[in-house]
């Protein structure tokens, strides 16, 4: 072996050697010496070259098949995936579309019963007919409030989906 | 012998460099991107396929990187899974098998690096055989003590080369680094190896 071939070799014991990798590359590929060098025995190296892959245990097979059979049921792949990502979108909107018209019931509902009480001919006591209508005035409120609160939740409800929505179909679209 | 490949984390990129362009695909890449296919489609069955195809190579390569069999089983596992919920983003520019072979090598270098303490402990408990013995199986328990005392890039490299016969493109795609640092690793790996021999084994 000369002199450079072995400065060559301890150069692979040492990254921070005077050559550089090209250097080392170039000497190895066209130098036979070192090529030797770096072979083990030949028993050795045939049984290195020679091994083939290991058994895998078939726990394995079983177990990724068990979790994506159990994953797929949970969110289908393909194109289920995206009806069922599309599908709770059209379903929030249609709720939130029925929420603002339930809001907008109230009003209008509120605005009947005023004048419905107010124009009644009916209602000879003016004190009843204000305590009749307070009343509803109370009731219709309390169901506002509520749907106000429904409204709310629904509006926080479609605003997750569709930040994850949109997080998926960006993730999409990137691939 | 032939075989395949390797990779990362959640939301790493699992795109093959736009350089593969060498990249010839055999009668066998093109049947893995037609199973490829089905399983986008939703045929969540065909997978199987691949799992059975691939599960040795895989294994074998993550039984190298983490000396150990039961590490290994659970490093293949997660490599599928993570392939099954990526298959979206695989690219046809190189073989399904070296995509595959680039998230085992990832999951496999997370969970070293993960078990590091304990793989130290059991590594400084292990005891090399001798090399009075000149049967095969001894040659092949010595060779594979040998490989795992070497460092997890230098290792992955000599599986990826001998027992997947890879070439060096691959092996760069597979590792996520240009073939001259496959190259160069390959020869410290073989000289590391070579080393450990005469003062193991001989």
């Amino acid at each position: 072996m000369q002199f450079n071939c072995r400065r060559i070799l301890d150069a692979l014991a040492s990254p921070s050697s005077e050559f550089n990798d090209e250097m080392i590359i170039d000497h190895i590929e066209n130098c036979r010496s070192c090529r030797d060098a770096l072979n083990l025995p030949e028993k050795y190296e045939i049984t290195l070259q020679g091994t083939g892959p290991s058994r895998a245990p078939d726990t394995v097979f079983e177990n990724i098949m068990r979790i994506i059979r159990i994953e797929n049921g949970l969110r289908p792949p393909g194109v289920l995936a995206e009806i069922t990502t599309i599908l709770p979108l059209v379903g929030m909107a249609l709720l939130l579309i029925l929420l603002i018209f339930i809001k907008l019931d109230n009003l209008i509902e509120f605005g009947q019963v005023v004048v419905e009480n107010l124009s009644s001919s009916e209602v000879l006591n003016y004190t009843d007919a204000i305590r009749q209508l307070a009343h509803q005035i109370q009731g219709i409120l309390k169901a506002a409030l509520a749907s106000q609160l429904f409204l709310a939740a629904g509006i926080l409800t479609v605003s997750i989906t569709w930040t994850f929505a949109i997080i998926r179909l960006r993730d999409t679209l990137k691939s | 012998m032939r075989s395949m490949g390797l990779a990362l984390t959640f939301g790493q990129d699992y795109s093959i460099p736009t350089s593969a362009g060498w990249f010839l695909k055999s009668e066998s890449d093109t049947a893995d991107e037609g199973i490829v296919g089905r399983v986008r489609n939703g045929d969540t069955e065909a997978f199987g396929i691949l799992v059975r195809k691939y599960e040795d190579f895989v294994f074998t390569l993550t039984k190298g990187l983490t000396s150990s069999a039961d590490s290994a089983g659970d490093v293949t596992q997660e490599t599928f899974l993570r392939a099954y919920k990526a298959i979206r983003r695989f690219e046809k520019k190189a073989s399904f098998k070296t995509w595959l072979y680039r998230i085992a090598y990832n999951t496999a270098l997370n969970h070293i690096k993960r078990r590091k303490h304990e793989i130290e402990f059991e590594e400084a408990h292990e005891k090399i055989p001798t090399g009075a013995d000149s049967d095969e199986i001894a040659i092949r328990a010595t060779m594979k003590q040998l490989i795992d005392r070497l460092k997890p890039e230098h290792k992955a490299i000599l599986i990826l080369h001998y027992y997947d016969d890879l070439k060096y493109e691959e092996i760069a795609e597979v590792s996520n680094c240009p073939v001259g640092t496959v190259k160069i690793r390959l020869f410290r790996a073989k000289y590391e190896l070579k080393k450990l021999w005469e003062k193991y084994a001989i």
